[in-house]
């Protein structure tokens, strides 16, 4: 990369010098109003795997009337997959802080699996982390009682893991749980709309199909999705690059640019 | 070794009632959530209230408490909560 330089502070351009009334009376300028795009790399993901985090979870390392926690300390030991798993390492947060944590290979959304013999027993697996920016998020994922199998898919990108809360009211001991990561990866610069998100490309040809989600503009929980939006290309992760042609709708304030505060 | 932190009534309570709302529709959730929130001692629902940092749900139950029980100590108590959040 060369030189760099602002264009403009402008929360609107406008190109050309033609002068027709109507328009200079809305939009006092001439010429016309210009979007620009920009050209992100989401990296070069991974396939997915529902179980590269928690490996089949079961017996005592799941709760009875407790919350089990788990952190990178616990790594290397069940029920770490341990062989997919990403070697625990340290991160400077947003803060300043230092934290341990299980660092992804590119910014994606999380899934739980929680099966049963007979019933699953009622159970919240909170996952707390980083984004790419090293901003703490968490998200909730909860699953009901009732089935032998429940599949709970997450919205937020995490790019850093740093604890596994799981929860149960019960004795949850006979469930299994699964956690991993999947296709779902995360934008570094907010989508106001999906619209916002004009091209994909997977392994550098045209994704028309891919899946896009805008940017969850409500005040963030562990419930909300991710501040700047996600998008799930139409094939799946196998190391391709993926490269997204993106409008900032306003890049001239910090959440312009990444969104909501993290929560 | 993980962490194993015990759940006391007031987190089973509030975990049973999370579960109750990822089962039922938006509209029930809430109601029953507010419902079984103040169907409790004071001394309880002030457990309880510590905990919750959504000040639209604070302001829910006050709203509840004034039309319901207008038990005094626990609309003092809520309004303290909210007021805390809110200079937060």
């Amino acid at each position: 990369m060369g030189s760099k330089h602002n264009l403009t502070f402008a929360d609107q351009v406008y190109v050309g010098g033609g002068n027709f009334p109507p328009l200079f009376s809305a939009n006092e300028r001439r010429g016309a109003p210009v979007n620009f795009l920009t050209k992100v790399s989401l990296g070069e993901p991974g396939a997915a795997d529902d179980d590269g985090i928690v490996d089949a979870a079961t017996s005592t390392e799941l709760p009875d009337t407790e919350t089990v926690t788990y952190t990178t300390a616990d790594d290397g030991t069940t029920p770490f997959d341990n062989a997919d798993t990403p070697a625990p390492s340290t991160i400077q947060t947003s803060t300043g802080a230092s934290a341990s944590v299980w660092a992804l290979d590119v910014p994606r959304a999380l899934e739980a699996k929680v099966t049963h013999g007979s019933s699953v027993v009622a159970m919240t697996i909170t996952v707390s982390g980083y984004d790419v920016y090293g901003q703490a998020m968490s998200e909730l994922f909860t699953a009901t009682a009732g089935t032998t199998s429940k599949t709970v898919t997450g919205t937020k990108a995490f790019k850093y893991i740093e604890s596994i809360a799981i929860t149960a009211a019960a004795d949850a001991e006979a469930n299994t749980l699964n956690l991993g990561w999947t296709d779902v990866l995360g934008l570094p610069y907010k989508a106001a709309a999906v619209a916002d998100v004009v091209r994909v490309f997977f392994n550098d040809v045209l994704d028309d199909s891919a899946t896009v989600v805008a940017a969850d503009t409500t005040t963030a929980t562990t419930g909300t999705g991710d501040v700047r939006g996600t998008v799930d290309t139409n094939s799946a992760a196998d190391d391709s690059e993926v490269v997204v042609w993106m409008h900032v709708a306003d890049p001239n304030t910090e959440a312009g640019l990444r969104g909501v505060d993290q929560a | 070794m993980p962490t194993r932190t015990p759940m006391n009534k007031a987190q089973q309570k509030a975990f049973e009632r999370h579960m109750d709302a990822a089962t039922a529709t938006p509209e029930e959730a809430s109601t029953a959530e507010v419902d079984d929130t103040l169907d409790q001692s004071i001394a309880d629902l002030i457990i309880e209230i510590n905990e919750i940092d959504d000040v639209d749900r604070l302001r829910e139950l006050l709203a509840a408490e004034h039309g319901g029980k207008t038990r005094k100590g626990a609309i003092e108590a809520i309004e303290a909560a909210i007021a805390a959040r809110t200079e937060e």
